[in-house]
């Protein structure tokens, strides 16, 4: 039996032909080239303005034999005693950035040096002993064929959105599939097709550029076509499953430019290193050749070849993917998992995220740091934000059955004896295990503080936040997560949430709470862990690893309560 | 049911063009009310949606902490390399990490460090390819152990305000690229959403119901106003406890106003297409315009700030929004409802 080649250059061109004829006839087509030449024709026109040609020399004009001469620099204005010799550089005045005291030496003090003061203060006279250089390393600044490059990506949006999901909703790709063409040839087509559009488009845009002198030809016209052609591949992958345009059209938008930006920035990393595996990086390296940023022979080569086996790659999988048939008109893969890991990272972000500053050496942005009672506002909301989407998004979940027993314990006892056991703990306690950097120290204690706040009684603002930063934890992993993965599961995302360098020191106390929600409901553990931050805030408590201790009574307690609301097993009983 | 709600009355009173006239009873409110809340929870339902409100304000924040972190370390790293054993003790006395090499001035044009010390002749040199508060701490150090004829005090730097001046260059590009991609985002979820719903015929059965069709519009300016707004805020809220954003209120104004419009934008240019026009020319017209108009707030703020969708570019050249883009918001909702009104949708 005699094997059907993979690809033939006549169907390729067919489908090509076909997907082009398709979307580029009568007024959608004059539209989109309207569009595209009215953003790519100014970004390739309009001069940068540093690298305008000079401007004509000014007429000159015979002046007055007194005024010439170079000008007399102006005087800089500083605080303090300015000695003599620099009389005539320096004036005083009472606000100034530079303060002078001493004469020999003279102390000059300064957060800053502009190096018009370092040209007055090397007039001092005395032998020279010491200097200081500055060096401005070579680096070169992408050219005008990034935006070109981008652009000409950034018109393929709707085009991509209707080469395969528009195809899937008009249920024309399983005609397509049926054709006497392979999946090769029907990819391949397609991304030929757009690929060779958006290059030809670009090429004019680079014309214009080489034209009006905005940018002189070099090896960035070969990077053009090499990251569209990576790009159209990487964006036909993306919507390989969508069956619907909308959804279609969001894919690309949305996660193309964060990858081939984040490829970029990986490239950059690595090209000190290693300049020509930088340049292998897939949609990074062919975007900074593009930029104009790589030009040597290996980069060049390397590009090309990782860009070929790229394409190819990534083509044949979308190929074989064509005939699933498990599509989605949105991508909708959010679960409670996925939800939940966002939620985290926002937490993370907002809480413990400007912490980052602290690192900054000599304090320099210590103050640039967001105090932690408003992160945990903010952290609060966007916890909130999450648990009402997922609400929306999954309103009726299967209620828990309980089998439940008579007691005549009231609910609000048995909530209020595990909130202070617990507030007997204290803040949530610093067990981590290594020393780490000053600024994740500081991430690592803000998250803490906001889990259990001990700010209730600073203000009434203090207290408004605290509130909103435990009913957002509350809500999203005592209600939210933990009626969609379980209490025990929320309990532990919980702590990796509030401590994510030591999970454990706050497990057993996460355990409790979990407990009690899921006897009694979230607003019990709402109430209990407000009844802890109130304690926290009074300042009682212990550390360390007696308040651990105590956790583990309060753990004690609620899994007693769990038994008492449940009732007891079956199995267990006599 | 009042005379307006009545469909065969609505039907009866038709317009010049054929088309039922615009009749507004304040019983329709609570029409509007009930299909905007059913518009929201659809919207919320919707993973583009969701992953849109998400996205802007995530990547956003993920971005300027990984950025923040990488930059500090570098730029904190208390590392200078030497050639002159002399100068060792001094520096690591002042918390330096030395490296004695043979050539610290190649080291330091290679690029693999910040500040480098080498003597020439009698003469101490430090060569530094960043100026920051190392490099001064550094010099100070140097001019101290030479004698120089003038020495370097580094005081503590000055303490900033969170609501800070000078950095409202780098924190409003921040706020104006989360208001611009809620904008961007706007515009698909407005065109979207409705094409979505006429090609898949919930459009039809919507516009079945007995009431007015201008409440169709109303209600999703009313359902894109209350799904972007609180998520723009939120966003721009988690941007601001990063990096404290220069007057976050007037971003949050400008930006809201600039995303309910754009979604506004989106739902008229997509029910003014003919439905075998597909998705992406609405689309994408109504991507121009919306960038468009910022473009031209940019270049005209002056008229700009008066306009929303036209204030976020003014917002970008640093004139704040002005109130007055509040009626003419409620004054384009208005038109773009009645508008959708006169149309059959086909």
């Amino acid at each position: 039996m005699s094997r059907r080649p993979l690809l033939r250059i006549g169907r390729l061109l067919s489908v090509a032909r076909y997907e082009v004829r398709n979307h580029m006839s009568g007024r959608p087509a004059l539209k989109l080239l309207g569009v595209a030449a009215a953003l790519l024709l100014p970004a390739g026109a309009i001069p940068t303005p540093r690298i305008r040609p000079p401007a004509p020399p000014p007429v000159v004009v015979q002046a007055d034999p007194d005024l010439l001469g170079p000008p007399r620099p102006p005087k800089i204005a500083a605080i303090g005693e300015i000695p003599v010799a620099l009389a005539d550089r320096f004036e005083t005045a009472d606000r100034a950035n530079i303060e002078l005291h001493g004469e020999n030496p003279l102390i000059v003090r300064a957060v800053d040096l502009s190096p018009e003061t370092r040209a007055a203060l090397e007039t001092l006279d005395g032998p020279k002993r010491f200097e200081t250089r500055n060096f401005v390393l070579p680096g070169r600044l992408p050219g005008r064929s990034l935006l070109i490059a981008i652009l000409a990506i950034s018109l393929l949006t709707g085009p991509l959105a209707d080469a395969l999901p528009g195809e899937r909703a008009r249920r024309t790709l399983e005609v397509l599939l049926t054709a006497g063409i392979t999946r090769g040839e029907l990819i391949g087509g397609k991304w030929l097709a757009w690929t060779a559009s958006a290059t030809l488009t670009a090429f004019v845009a680079a014309a214009v550029a080489c034209w009006r002198g905005v940018q002189a030809p070099g090896w960035w016209l070969l990077g053009l076509p090499m990251f569209i052609g990576s790009a159209v591949a990487f964006g036909l992958w993306l919507v390989r499953l969508v069956d619907d345009v909308v959804g279609g059209s969001a894919a690309p938008m949305r996660v193309l430019p964060v990858a081939a930006g984040a490829m970029a920035a990986l490239s950059r990393a690595i090209s000190g290193t290693s300049p020509v595996a930088a340049a292998a990086i897939p949609l990074g390296g062919p975007l900074l050749i593009a930029a104009d940023l790589y030009s040597s022979p290996g980069q060049i080569v390397a590009a090309s070849v990782s860009t070929a086996l790229f394409i190819t790659a990534v083509l044949t999988k979308t190929g074989r993917e064509l005939d699933r048939i498990d599509t989605y008109s949105s991508p909708t893969r959010w679960g409670a998992a996925g939800l939940t890991a966002v939620a985290i990272l926002l937490w993370w972000l907002t809480v413990g995220g400007p912490g980052v500053w602290g690192a900054g050496s000599g304090g320099v942005a210590t103050d640039l740091i967001t105090p932690t009672v408003h992160s945990m506002m903010v952290g609060g909301m966007a916890l909130v934000s999450c648990a009402l989407i997922a609400l929306v998004r999954e309103p009726q979940q299967k209620a828990v059955e309980r089998t439940r027993v008579r007691h005549r314990v009231p609910p609000v006892l048995l909530i209020s004896l595990v909130a202070a056991v617990l507030g007997a703990s204290g803040p949530l306690p610093k067990l981590d295990l290594s020393p780490v950097l000053p600024a994740v120290d500081l991430m690592l204690s803000r998250l803490r503080d906001a889990a259990v706040p001990s700010t209730m009684f600073v203000s009434l603002a203090a207290a408004a936040c605290a509130v909103m930063s435990v009913f957002g934890q509350v809500v999203l992993f005592r209600g939210v997560v933990a009626t969609r993965l379980g209490w025990i599961t929320a309990s532990v995302l919980w702590c990796v949430a509030v401590s994510p360098w030591a999970p454990w020191s706050a497990l057993a106390a996460s355990l409790s709470l979990g407990a009690l929600a899921e006897c009694y409901g979230w607003t019990a553990a709402f109430l209990a862990q407000l009844l802890w931050s109130l304690v926290a805030s009074s300042g009682f408590g212990t550390e360390g690893v007696a308040s651990l201790a105590i956790q583990m009574i309060a753990l004690a307690i609620a899994s007693g309560v769990l038994r008492v609301v449940r009732g007891v097993p079956s199995r267990h009983q006599l | 049911m009042s005379i307006a709600d009545d469909p065969q009355e609505a039907g009866a009173r038709r317009g010049s063009m054929g088309l039922p006239a615009v009749r507004i009873h304040p019983s329709n409110l609570r029409a509007l009310a009930g299909m905007s809340v059913a518009i929201i929870v659809r919207l919320l339902r919707e993973g583009l949606v969701v992953r849109a409100l998400a996205w802007p304000g995530l990547l956003t924040a993920l971005s300027m902490f990984i950025s923040a972190s990488v930059t500090i370390a570098w730029r904190s790293n208390p590392v200078i390399y030497v050639s002159d054993a002399s100068v060792v003790e001094p520096l690591k006395a002042a918390d330096f990490q030395v490296f004695v090499v043979d050539d610290p001035e190649a080291t330091l044009k290679d690029g693999r460090a910040e500040r480098a010390v080498w003597r020439e002749g009698d003469k101490l040199v430090l060569g530094v390819t960043w100026g920051g508060s190392l490099s001064y701490k550094a010099e100070s150090v140097l001019r101290n152990l030479t004698n120089e004829r003038w020495r370097l005090e580094v005081p503590a730097p000055q303490k900033r305000r969170r609501d800070n001046v000078e950095l409202r260059p780098v924190t409003g590009l921040l706020a104006g690229v989360v208001a611009l991609l809620f904008t961007l985002y706007g515009v698909v979820i407005g065109a979207g959403s409705l094409y979505r719903d006429r090609s898949s015929g919930v459009l039809e059965s919507d516009l079945a119901l007995p009431v007015p069709r201008w409440i169709h519009a109303a209600a999703r300016i009313v359902a894109l106003a209350a799904v972007l707004g609180p998520a723009l805020i939120v966003s721009l809220f988690i941007v601001d406890g990063l990096l404290p954003i220069y007057r976050l209120y007037h971003w949050m104004f400008a930006g809201f106003f600039a995303a309910v419009l754009g979604g506004t934008l989106g739902v008229v240019l997509m029910a003014r297409a003919n439905s075998v026009r597909g998705f992406s020319g609405p689309l994408s017209q109504a991507l121009m315009v919306s960038m468009g108009l910022i473009s031209l707030g940019y270049w005209s703020p002056a008229v700009g700030r008066f306009l929303p969708l036209m204030s976020l570019g003014s917002s970008f050249s640093g004139n704040a929004a002005s109130l007055w883009i509040v009626p003419v918001a409620v004054l384009i909702a208005a038109v773009v409802s009645v508008d959708f009104h006169r149309r059959e949708l086909v």
